[in-house]
């Protein structure tokens, strides 16, 4: 009978220390989404993710809110990324650092119309991570 | 009489993305000429598979667009790296730990380097650089 390993799992080690397989979505038009965030949704777990936030305002109107369950947005359990220009210069948080996190989906939402996720991939399936931890505490 | 024949490290060689990688450097890269009429997007190949890339925008007033493959300007599977007007945060990306093998890139900017740290990894181990994969386009 052959043997088939089969896929990785959650913590197969060395799936975090290759690099990542790209995915990108971008020019994401936030301000369109009306009716609730918008679930990014990855096909398999992530190695690390970056958001970035490329809308302009001169008080920041174009702030956007990240979190990794839609319930997040209302207990409190998101972080949020400035737009990029504050009209004499750049806003320091309009990015973020190369997130080194496990996930399935993110949510966003917000009124930028420049936003841009690139995530680096493992091949680990979703299916390794029940909801994309939601119910966690620090996800909601 | 056997002999034992070391062959390149395969795609999951995870000792190739521990060490650091041999550089890539592709600097003052005028996109609007490259790309200008019927061209479509200029190509980056890299000689091997990558550790990581960085790309910097110069421009000051033009912006330029990032994909794995060129059927992602399409499906919006692409990111935009602002020109460095005002000191946008956005004009650079960070280290992206990606493994590829081309990158493609267009747009009116006329100044953009592209930073690579390569492995010892044949870009032939990965088929079509993604392109098809969700996410990729």
């Amino acid at each position: 009978m052959p043997y088939n390993p089969g896929p990785p799992g959650l913590g197969h080690v060395g799936s975090y220390q290759g690099s990542g397989k790209p995915f990108v979505s971008g020019n994401i038009d936030l301000s369109s989404h009306i009716n609730g965030p918008l679930e990014i949704t990855f096909p398999s777990v992530t190695r690390w993710i970056i958001v970035r936030n490329r809308g302009n305002s001169n008080n920041n109107s174009k702030i956007i809110k990240v979190a990794g369950s839609a319930n997040g947005f209302t207990t409190g359990e998101y972080f949020r990324i400035s737009d990029d220009y504050n009209g004499t210069g750049a806003r320091r948080n309009s990015t973020t650092p190369r997130m080194e996190l496990k996930m399935t989906r993110i949510y966003l939402t917000g009124s930028s119309d420049k936003v841009d996720v690139i995530a680096g991939l493992t091949g680990i399936p979703t299916t390794s991570i029940r909801d994309n931890w939601s119910g966690s505490v620090g996800i909601g | 009489m056997a002999v034992y024949n070391i062959k390149s490290p395969g795609l999951g060689s995870v000792g190739s993305y521990q060490v650091s990688g041999k550089p890539f450097l592709s600097g003052s890269i005028n996109v609007a000429t490259a790309t200008a009429g019927p061209r479509g997007p200029l190509e980056i190949s890299f000689p091997s598979v990558t550790r990581w890339v960085i790309l910097t925008n110069h421009d000051t007033s033009n912006d330029v667009d990032v994909a794995f493959s060129a059927n992602g300007f399409d499906t919006n599977n692409f990111f935009t790296v602002s020109s460095d007007t005002n000191d946008r945060a956005n004009m650079m990306t960070q280290r992206m730990e990606l493994k590829v093998s081309r990158l493609y890139i267009t747009g009116a900017a006329t100044q953009v380097d592209v930073i690579a740290g390569l492995t010892g990894i044949d870009t032939k181990e990965i088929k079509d650089n993604w392109s098809g994969s969700l996410g990729v386009g």
